[in-house]
């Protein structure tokens, strides 16, 4: 039997309503060019710091991969900052532009009022056409920006598109060159711009359809909205920030009506969060007791068994012994509805309704396929961010499993963990196997590591009958009981009884009986 | 009997101004078309060039008469700015209407 470590509380100077991914591992003043913080949640920890101030950044991406989004929503984040901001759109005219944004809760005409916002609407007009006769440059395009500009005292320029940019203009190297000249125009004037641009075809090698990239880019962002087992993926790269570090490889984002663009950083976290040597109860009394004193206060607990064997009641005491101490517990449900849910409370005993009409219990329950992984991690973030509660359950994750590539499951599972950790909340999560006896769950497979206590629930088939059993597989800092112990169900809830003692391979599934009961140990 | 035509100039410096109206007036010229050519300098003039969502320079619009015109860049082919400006449309149209062969000075 090993020995407890101990647990030692460290100060956390983290803002409890940090973003996903704030703690920044290693080195915090990056030397290089100075950034300008963007305020696209998730996007600043990707970039370290924000985008090069002063510079342009081309953002690739193809159809639909929220490129007008991002950009837009670069100025929005800029005005919240106090910092005016310049759209010039040659795709899309201004008033749709205006009317499709409002969607994400941006006020933009009330920001043109106020004159924080100035769209340069270079959109073509339907009916008329120019004839080209000779050579141009885009003087009056830097006028009209430079002109905006002054008069906002704008910090943050969005230029959409450079293809139709293209699309406007016949002699695409006019257009090359006077985009070269104008990104320096924009430079010298000190501008952090963002430049949206369309996608080459992979095959052909270059990054944009335009090979903008190669007279516009001292940095690159890249959107991609790809099919991956007939489900849509969008991330995010930083491809190149020149002059400045950032971290590498694709995020996975999403786009919430009301929030825009939202990254989702992991495993970027430090591992610095202090641990709590307090100890709260499971909700359960024997449970308590087989894990020397509770859970402890910040831990993450996996429970994982097979469907029936006790998980949602196992969340079901959780919660319901939080609530009695006048705890908040934040409840989601994946699999159950809420009637359903409140209804097998009742049968254990647990009056949810009036948790949940004295505040103390949220109930979210949510059916899977509504939403993407990415959608359902930053839900669960903005619940946990305003219901504040010290307590959380999701039955199950296994559920969300089905959504979500193998990968993206992987990277939500760790988004999670990472987010509930810097909490410091108790975290009560089930799992369900496949198996019916014994095996181990996907979802297992992807938390095990990341989760403080594992309770295995099992069915175990003796003489005829299908009995339970429950076991503390692994609880970090702290001694617990080794045994698997049977438990029963009934009006109260679970009541843990005594070790398996004549049987063994409960956890492999194989249950076959042993010789004769150790006498030292009747139980059964 | 000559057509009188008004154009709005956009241009980037007195220079270019110039350059355009002169050459303006010896396009419409030869076209039999009397020119009135307003200048706008977009750099002394941003907001003009807001109004007229101009983003080539130079850019040439034929206010009247309607419809309106529009070139963009250097007004080096002659014929090609004819055609797109509609300098000598005028004159045709005025003849077919008059149904009989005018005969110009």
């Amino acid at each position: 039997m090993s020995e407890p470590e101990s647990n030692t509380s460290r100060a956390r100077g983290a803002d409890a309503a940090a973003l996903l991914g704030s703690h920044v591992v290693g080195v915090v003043d990056v030397p290089g060019v100075p950034k300008l913080a963007t305020g696209i949640p998730g996007f600043d920890h990707v970039t370290m710091g924000g985008l090069p101030r002063g510079r342009t950044t081309l953002v690739i991406g193809p159809a639909g991969s929220a490129k007008t989004v991002f950009a837009a929503q670069f100025l929005a984040e800029g005005i919240h900052r106090g910092q005016a901001g310049v759209f010039v759109t040659f795709e899309e005219p201004a008033a749709d532009l205006r009317a499709n944004l409002a969607t994400l809760g941006w006020d933009i005409a009330g920001w043109e009022e106020s004159d924080v916002w100035r769209f340069i609407d270079a959109s073509p007009v339907p009916g008329t056409e120019q004839v080209e006769v000779g050579d141009y440059n885009f003087a009056g395009l830097v006028a009209r920006i430079g002109h905006a500009v002054d008069q906002t005292a704008a910090e943050r320029v969005v230029i959409d598109s450079v293809g139709a940019v293209f699309g406007q203009f016949a002699d695409a190297t006019v257009v090359r060159s006077q985009l070269h000249r104008l990104a320096a125009e924009l430079r010298r004037m000190g501008l952090t711009v963002i430049i949206t641009a369309e996608s080459a075809a992979p095959s052909s090698g270059a990054l944009s359809r335009h090979g903008i990239e190669e007279f516009v880019a001292d940095n690159v962002v890249i959107l991609r909205n790809s099919l991956e087992d007939e489900k849509r993926r969008r991330t995010i790269e930083v491809l190149k920030l020149r002059g400045a570090m950032h971290r590498k490889g694709e995020y996975p984002f999403t786009v919430l009506p009301g929030q825009g663009v939202v990254v989702i950083p992991l495993s970027g976290m430090a591992l610095d969060q202090g641990s709590s040597d307090t100890r709260i109860t499971s909700g359960n009394a024997t449970l308590d007791e087989m894990t020397s004193g509770g859970f402890f206060r910040d831990s993450i607990v996996l429970a994982s068994g097979a469907t029936g064997t006790g998980k949602t009641l196992m969340v079901t005491e959780f919660m319901a012994a939080g609530c009695e101490l006048d705890e908040r517990c934040l409840f989601f449900a994946f699999e159950e509805s809420r009637d359903q849910i409140f209804r097998n409370a009742r049968g254990w005993g647990r009056d949810f309704e009036d948790y949940e009409r004295n505040g103390r219990l949220r109930l979210v329950a949510t059916y899977p396929e509504v939403a993407s992984l990415e959608d359902h991690l930053v839900e669960i973030k903005n619940e946990i961010d305003e219901f504040r509660p010290q307590r959380i359950a999701i039955d199950s994750l296994s559920a969300l499993e089905r959504i979500g590539t193998v990968k993206g499951f992987r990277e939500f599972i760790i988004g999670l963990t990472s987010f509930v950790k810097a909490q410091q909340v108790a975290a009560l999560f089930t799992a369900t196997t496949g198996a019916l006896l014994g095996g181990v769950s996907i979802t297992e497979g992807h938390i095990s590591t990341l989760t403080d206590a594992i309770v295995l629930l099992r069915y175990v088939e003796m003489y005829g009958e299908v009995r339970r059993g429950l076991t503390v597989l692994k609880m970090r800092g702290s001694n617990h009981d080794r045994d698997i112990r049977e438990f029963r169900v009934d009006g109260a809830g679970m009541h843990i009884g005594e070790p398996f003692r004549t049987v063994a391979g409960i956890l492999s599934g194989q249950v076959f009986n042993v010789a004769d009961p150790d006498p030292l140990f009747p139980g059964l | 009997m000559s057509a009188v035509m008004v154009f709005t100039a956009y241009v980037d410096g007195a220079e270019m101004g110039q350059r355009v109206r002169a050459r303006l007036l010896e396009l419409s010229a030869d076209c039999d078309v009397q020119a009135e050519v307003r200048i706008v300098d977009v750099t002394a003039e941003p907001s003009a060039a807001e109004a007229g969502n101009v983003v080539g320079i130079p850019t040439v619009v034929r206010e009247q008469p309607r419809p309106r015109r529009r070139v963009i860049g250097a007004l080096d082919d002659s014929r090609r700015v004819a055609q797109a400006l509609g300098l000598d449309e005028v004159d045709r149209d005025a003849a077919e209407n008059a149904g009989v062969a005018d005969e110009r000075a």
